[in-house]
């Protein structure tokens, strides 16, 4: 009968990226206990809307997490879209596709790179980011920025981007995709690497959906949910789309899933690239939301599914603005995975959920 | 799989039972929030299952009023919960976790709740724009219905004379008043039905416009 | 002390940021843009950095932990404030929760404007910084001959 101890986890630690901490209540070197404490990031920015009106909230939902940026600001605008009954143009939905999925792409090897990191295999976390820069690149000759990218605005997008520029993204793309399957066959055939990540934080699939899991965490488990089958806003273009699910329950699933999920997505990107129309980008919208209209939207983020609600009032300042992000779904998946595990496998587990902090508390 | 979205209002006395409901059918419940009004904190529930998505309000509730947990059947909505206990001042009892309104610490209390003059001056101005709006639509009706049909009787009566053409009412002039009298009436039937028909296409066009203003006003 | 200027190690920490510009500082430390070829380490521990790179606008829980940090690094020591968020507040500067720019915690002596701020913003940031900590070292060294 070993004796507890408590070791206090974050919020300053050089594997955590954000501020979250951890009361780790532990016996000899396995975890009984895990108590999380957040609110370091909370900003209180949904109570903006009464000082910005639909327009300019824009800039600040981009602003709630500096790597699902584009995902924000696409899901806000289409939320604002449908309350206010705008069609957006066909070629305005290809382009933010394309972004977003380029989105998740840099997303997930970040993460990626971050969890090599988190198990001490530090050349690879380099590898991955080198690789990541290339998609930065592509970023910032498209739109002009790395990370923020304001984009999207409420009725299409704020600059087109060339067929021309277009093809030359194409090609980058494949060329990434090619590099891109070194890393893959590090991560899935590596023998340090399997050791640290086979059978740690398993979660059933039973257990998965009774906690209400969202996004790769869960299709780990094999649960099937993915809002782009749903086929909303440009998704409804994909000739054929089907969720990347797994049964192995563990950590190395999950890396698994994230890895397949950036051969789809660049899939993806050369369908929607190559069949995209000519036309306009934006419709202009006047007016305000009518009072009392709601709108509720959901988006799959890199991160899980996200959910948008907009409640208007009549002015052109909006009476509620919610997002829900896909890591507060997650956080008692975490707890749960984290009971009973070993000291070492803290990092692994809590990176696993992909925790964004900064979307859970905005 | 296509997806619907739907809005309910709920009492609140029929929360738990819906959430039985949801969890034994094998619903995932994916989100619960507050929105202040001026009658209380709205708690909005969303669930969904399979691409359909349902949202479940319920209005008004007031702080004195204890609201029951769903975490015993979603324990997901446990961020949820205690950040509208923190934020709204909402009273949830029987969290299996609770942060006991220290989930953020903040310096404010119950910050959501607080709604500033300037944003509150805004609102009422939008509303009082609306009325007026509304009641001018309103007036702007009756009126016309009201003079539409002195009007109609006038003109058909005009339309009836003026269609007759000169040498037409010479013959008139000169039948047997009986038939002169047939002819007229036959003249002023057909007149009639001209200007039905005008009057009809354009009052179609009206109430287009009108109709489409007043889905607008009861969004509700 | 001029080896800490020719090797500085930094300590990054996150005061309620969006995450932009967190993931910028690892990108500035990553073969993109390559700091470490100037000899910066990313370290955990406040004990062994020099420069400390904080972003984000910083918020009521997380005053007393940027707090401890600076604290707890020895002198000479320099103070980055990186993004707009970390300068004045940035976006969220009228939010309830956020105080404003980390100089309402602790003293900042350069401030790295941009959102997110960009690596090579970051590079010439830490070697304005770098210059700094020269200065303050020479002070140190000063005061110590002027006491001995």
């Amino acid at each position: 009968m070993g004796k507890k101890t408590i070791i206090p986890f974050g919020p300053q630690h050089p594997v955590l990226p954000e501020p979250l901490h951890l009361d780790l209540v532990v016996e000899d070197e396995k975890v009984v206990e895990a108590v999380p404490q957040i609110g370091f990031v909370h900003r209180g920015l949904e109570k903006l809307t009464e000082t910005h009106d639909y327009n300019q909230f824009i800039y600040i939902a981009e602003r709630i997490c500096g790597i699902c940026a584009f995902g924000h600001s696409m899901g806000y605008a289409e939320t604002i879209e449908s309350l206010m009954h705008v069609e957006i143009p066909p070629r305005a939905q290809y382009l933010r596709v394309i972004l977003h999925e380029l989105s998740r792409m840099h997303s997930h090897i970040l993460w990626l790179g971050l969890a090599a990191d988190a198990f001490g295999y530090e050349s690879l976390f380099m590898h991955c980011w080198r690789l990541r820069e290339r998609i930065l690149d592509i970023f910032e000759m498209t739109t002009g920025g790395r990370v923020i990218l304001s984009a999207v605005v409420v009725g299409g997008m704020v600059r087109d981007i060339s067929n021309e520029m277009l093809a030359d993204v194409r090609t980058r793309v494949q060329s990434i995709h090619d590099e891109y399957q070194q890393i893959c066959n590090t991560f899935l055939n590596d023998s340090s690497v399997q050791s640290r990540l086979v059978g740690v934080g398993v979660i059933e699939h039973d257990d998965a959906v009774s906690l209400g899991m969202v996004g790769p965490f869960a299709r780990a488990s094999n649960v099937n949910n993915d809002v782009r089958s749903l086929g909303n806003g440009g998704y409804g273009q994909l000739s054929d789309f089907q969720p990347t699910l797994d049964s192995g329950c563990d950590c190395y699933a999950r890396v698994k899933v994230r890895l397949q999920e950036v051969s789809q997505s660049a899939r993806i990107i050369d369908e929607m690239i190559s069949h995209i129309p000519d036309g306009d980008i934006s419709v202009k919208v006047k007016g305000s939301p009518e009072a009392g209209a709601q709108a509720a939207n959901t988006l799959e983020q890199p991160r899980g599914e996200c959910y948008y609600y907009a409640l208007g009032n009549g002015t052109k300042y909006l009476d509620r603005m919610r997002m829900r992000t896909p890591t507060s779904q997650n956080l008692a998946g975490m707890a749960q995975a984290l009971a009973g595990c070993d000291l070492a496998d803290v990092n692994m587990i809590v990176l696993t959920i992909d925790p964004c902090i900064s979307c859970t508390e905005r | 799989m296509t997806r619907s979205i739907s809005f309910t209002d709920i009492a609140l006395d029929k929360l738990v039972p819906l959430a039985q409901e949801k969890h034994d059918g094998g619903w995932r419940c994916i989100q619960m929030h507050c929105v202040t009004t001026d009658n209380g904190i709205d708690l909005t529930y969303t669930f969904d299952q399979d691409g359909v998505m349902e949202n479940y309000r319920v209005r008004g509730v007031q702080e004195s009023v204890d609201v029951p947990s769903l975490q015993p059947f979603f324990i997901s909505l446990f961020p949820f919960e205690n950040e509208a206990n923190e934020l709204f001042g909402v009273n949830i009892v029987n969290m299996k976790i609770d942060f006991g309104g220290h989930l953020y610490a903040l310096a404010q209390s119950k910050p959501m709740t607080i709604i500033s003059p300037a944003q509150k001056a805004a609102k009422d101005k939008a509303a009082k724009i609306a009325r007026a709006k509304a009641a001018k639509a309103a007036k702007a009706n009756i009126s016309a219905d009201g003079g539409k049909q002195a009007s109609s009787a006038r003109s058909s009566q005009d339309s009836a004379n003026a269609a007759i053409p000169a040498d037409l009412q010479e013959k008139l002039n000169h039948m047997s008043p009986e038939k002169a009298q047939k002819v007229r009436d036959a003249i002023a039937k057909r007149t009639e039905k001209q200007d039905q028909h005008s009057s009809a296409s354009s009052s179609l066009q009206k109430s287009t416009n009108e109709s489409s203003k007043s889905t607008t006003k009861e969004g509700k | 002390m001029s080896f800490a200027s020719k090797s500085p190690w930094v300590i990054h920490y996150d005061a309620s940021s969006c995450n932009g510009c967190d993931i910028e500082v690892l990108a500035a430390l990553c073969p993109g843009y390559d700091a470490e070829r100037l000899g910066v380490i990313n370290t955990g521990n406040p004990k062994h950095a020099d420069i400390f790179l904080v972003t984000g606008s910083v918020n009521e829980q997380n005053i007393s932990v940027v707090k401890e940090i600076y604290n707890q690094m020895i002198e000479p020591k320099v103070v980055i404030a990186c993004g707009c968020c970390a300068c004045t507040g940035g976006v969220f500067h009228d939010c309830y929760n956020v105080l404003g720019g980390v100089d309402k915690a602790i003293p900042v002596d350069v401030y790295a404007p941009g959102c997110a701020v960009r690596p090579e913003a970051l590079i010439d940031a830490i070697i304005e910084g770098v210059g700094i900590l020269d200065e303050k070292a020479k002070k140190l060294k000063s005061a110590e001959k002027e006491q001995a």
